[in-house]
């Protein structure tokens, strides 16, 4: 647990680097909010990855402007993960994991109709049990675990057409005995 | 201290006066962790119990828990906690803590009060509602499934928790509906604090504390109000009473009806209480169950009504039960009733720079001894922001129902003695009345540099405890067990001051340093030395950084020191000590503005522990880690 926690707190000063950024931020830009849509391709690493598959996800973005280039953003996403051909494939079951989130993004200009942006977020991850594996007691198990989503994307924005945006994102999650992670790898539409 | 000036202290600036009546806080402990030198004892950190300055003890809280100005007398176990009484923070308009022995016009509180008092029913329709959840630490649901013979590991977490509150004034009728629930979970680690895991099992493992509460609140004009309150729980924790660790659930209620003016110059306040506990059976020993109820009638006649002086005379007469169910023989093994009375006096003047209370209360205990209780208080204001205040104050009260009839038994086995051995806390019903006796001499300055300085001394008499007959660490599940029985201490006596200042350097940043000082010789389960550390910095128009230091120094606990002829465990004992531990905070606040239909949302993170110090409150119990938290609340 110790060096859970020393990761963990190097990254908090991460987050709070991200905090002080909203230091000069007088309003909030409600009314320019953006949300867009997003389709992705998620990959679980470590011991989620041993034993559960890759997997689909649909989800959707919201951005909501402070100071330029500064933007808070949030997150809601759910991806599904069947158990990866292990010897204990038959007694693991599906995940259904919920990724809930928020935090801070910086964008910078490209050029016209091109931007890129980074983002850190604390992101609440929801592990559910479902199918006949799913242990005596643990039927209705959601638990969740945090864990920090460092993100950068890519925004294309044609006249004619809404916002089109390449994610990418690497999440430590705090799981257990031993942290996961995930790799994720989508595309998003704005829905300007 | 007012609880609206702790909100601009916590959320100075970033919220503003309407989102104030919302709290950004977790519960009214956590709030008073912060705010006072109250000390707050858990094996579990979320069912806390209050010890003051010396007047109680853990197995026998002397404080009180004062609710809209009467006592809420209801509460099991003596698991004292505000946290277990039926309100809630968004409620709330008032949090004060008082230290001394304390009378009101409806009890008399040897230990001190902590008084909850609600705010106004607003004039129009008010939705609200605060929001929190928290980080997980040990959590293994992945790990189930790939890991085999996983032992039960520690599962540490804020659940995701709030309340939410509708009210409404239409003409002379007012209303407000309140309920929330809140959720929090902390197993220990296997290696360091190995208390709760030995007793958890499949279905508890995933069981968390809980709390549900709700409110129900009815005005007709300024003269009459009825509350009704419910806080329902489930919860693991060592309950001060028992020899052992335990899962309980029950709910503690209240219905108040209060009348200003019923007849001429009479208020009337009526309140029941009730509550009821059940505990479960474990590792073989039986579960036990019962409900305890107060019911009370409070006609205070108002003699003087001027402006500079007040004069009344309040009474009470107050039944008190216990039931039990057939064949119980845990708790209580049989149903006890009880009724008593009081007769008081309470007088205040003021002119110019000078005010003075004078409060003479006799009663009749629950033991049936007739108790004498008084207190005086003159301030004298030299100085339009200078105070000066002398308080004196000696409260008796009577042995509780528990401390009395209470019985519970528990047994280990002995490898040594190769047999089952039996472990019991039991009452006693010849205990003596406990005599609470304080001074507090305090000074206080406003401006910018505020300043505020508490010399205080205490004794009490015949002071109500649990005597140690025996204390083992089980061969198995290596839990401390206790054998007990409650008696009265000789003279204790107690002093020290409590210094705070606080700093309003600009408009941007304000500092507060709180420094306790007990003199402990004689029970050094209270710190010697607590000192807290507040910096507020607005960082902008909206948004407000708060980081904090608490430190506390080392205390000792015999009734947890465990002889190592004793320990069937490891055979090395434990000396009963609690390290001292520091402990650093953070915030951010930040108003969210209006979105959509939300007149105001306001949101917090708080990072609790950043240095992650593993500490522990009681020498038993689980540790405190790091934690992340965020809060949310909106008004509609």
């Amino acid at each position: 647990m110790t060096i859970i926690h020393s990761i963990r707190f190097q990254w908090l000063i991460g987050l709070l680097a991200g905090g002080m950024s909203i230091a000069s931020s007088q309003t909030l830009g409600w009314s320019e909010t953006k949300f867009s849509i997003t389709a992705q391709w998620i990959s679980p690493q470590k011991e989620f990855g041993t034993y559960w598959n890759n997997g689909p996800a649909l989800g959707g973005y919201a951005e909501i402007p402070l100071n330029h280039p500064v933007s808070i953003t949030a997150i809601g996403i759910v991806s599904w993960h069947s158990p990866a051909e292990t010897p204990r494939k038959g007694s693991i079951p599906q995940v259904l994991l919920f990724q809930l989130g928020g935090g801070f993004a910086l964008s910078q200009g490209l050029s016209d109709g091109l931007e890129t942006s980074i983002a850190v977020l604390l992101v609440n991850n929801a592990f559910i049990m479902t199918g006949p594996a799913v242990r005596p007691g643990f039927e209705n198990a959601l638990e969740s675990e945090f864990g920090v989503s460092f993100e950068w994307s890519l925004t294309m924005k044609p006249e004619s057409i809404p916002p089109i945006s390449l994610h990418a994102s690497y999440q430590p999650i705090f799981v257990g005995l031993d942290p996961v992670a995930i790799i994720s790898l989508g595309l998003a539409v704005g829905l300007d | 201290m007012k609880f609206r000036s702790i909100i601009f202290t916590v959320v100075i600036a970033a919220c503003s006066q309407a989102t104030a009546q919302t709290i950004l806080e977790q519960r009214v402990t956590d709030y008073l962790r912060q705010s006072s030198s109250a000390v707050f004892l858990s094996a579990t950190r979320y069912v806390p119990v209050m010890l003051g300055r010396g007047y109680g003890t853990w197995s026998s809280p002397s404080g009180g828990i004062v609710l809209d100005g009467m006592p809420y007398d209801a509460f099991l176990l003596n698991l004292f906690s505000p946290d277990y009484a039926p309100f809630e923070m968004i409620l709330a308009d008032s949090i004060e803590v008082s230290h001394r022995p304390s009378i009101t016009e409806t009890g008399s509180f040897p230990g001190g009060m902590i008084s909850l008092k609600r705010s106004e029913i607003p004039d129009s329709l008010v939705v609200a509602g605060r929001f929190y959840g928290g980080s997980e630490t040990g959590d293994v649901i992945l790990q189930e499934y790939t890991k085999d013979n996983l032992p039960f590991y520690n599962r540490n977490k804020i659940g995701f928790s709030g309340a939410a509150v509708v009210s409404d004034r239409i003409g002379r009728f007012a209303y407000r509906i309140m309920g929330g629930g809140f959720s929090y979970f902390s197993v220990g680690y296997a290696e360091r604090d190995r208390i709760l895991i030995p007793y958890i099992d499949l279905p508890t493992f995933s069981q968390p504390n809980r709390n549900y509460v709700g409110s129900l609140e009815f005005e007709f004009g300024k003269d009459l109000s009825i509350v009704a309150g419910i806080n329902a729980f489930e919860a693991w924790e060592q309950a001060p009473f028992l020899p052992t660790f335990a899962f309980f659930s029950g709910a503690l209620g209240t219905v108040r009806v209060s009348t200003r003016e019923i007849i001429s110059s009479v208020d009337l306040f009526v309140r029941s209480d009730a509550s009821s506990i059940t505990m479960r059976r474990q590792l073989g020993t039986e579960g036990g169950h019962y409900e305890s109820s107060v019911a009370s009638l409070n006609p205070v006649v108002r003699l003087v009504t001027a402006e500079n002086s007040k004069i009344s005379l309040p009474l009470e007469i107050t039944a008190h039960a216990v039931d039990v169910h057939d064949q119980n023989k845990q708790l209580f093994d049989r149903d006890i009733y009880r009724t008593t009375w009081s007769l008081g006096l309470n007088a205040e003047f003021e002119c110019s720079a000078l005010r003075g209370v004078a409060q003479a209360r006799y009663e009749k205990g629950l033991n049936g001894s007739l108790l004498r209780s008084g207190g005086a208080k003159i301030q004298v204001r030299p100085g339009g922001s200078e105070k000066l205040e002398l308080n004196l104050s000696t409260v008796e009260r009577a042995p509780s129902l528990l401390e009395m009839f209470g019985t519970f038994s528990t047994w280990r086995f002995r490898p040594a003695l190769a047999l089952n051995d039996t472990f019991r806390v039991k009452g006693t019903a010849s205990l003596k009345p406990t005599r609470s006796s304080g001074v507090e001499l305090r000074y206080e300055r406003k401006g910018s540099v505020e300043f505020d300085a508490i010399a205080f001394y205490s004794v009490t008499d015949n002071l109500i405890t649990r005597r140690p007959l025996s204390i083992i660490r089980s061969a198995f599940p290596g839990d401390l067990i206790f054998a007990g029985q409650y008696e009265n201490i000789p003279r204790r006596v107690f002093g020290g001051m409590e210094i705070t200042t606080r700093l309003n350097w600009s408009r941007q940043l304000n500092a507060e340093i709180r420094y306790t000082y007990t003199e402990n010789l004689k029970a050094q389960e209270i710190p010697r030395h607590q000192i807290m550390i507040r910096n507020t910095y607005r960082l902008a128009a909206h948004t407000t950084a708060l980081v904090s230091v608490r430190g506390t120094a080392k205390t000792v606990w015999p009734e947890f020191a465990v002889d190592p002829a004793q320990d069937d465990n490891a055979g090395i004992g434990s000396n009963g000590v609690v390290g001292e531990y520091w402990s650093v905070d953070c915030s951010f606040v930040q108003n969210l503005g209006s979105i959509l239909f939300a007149r105001e949302i306001c949101a917090r993170v708080e990072l609790q522990n950043i240095l992650n110090r593993s500490f522990r409150t009681i020498p038993i119990g689980v540790t405190s880690d790091f934690a992340v938290i965020g809060y949310l609340s909106v008004q509609l």
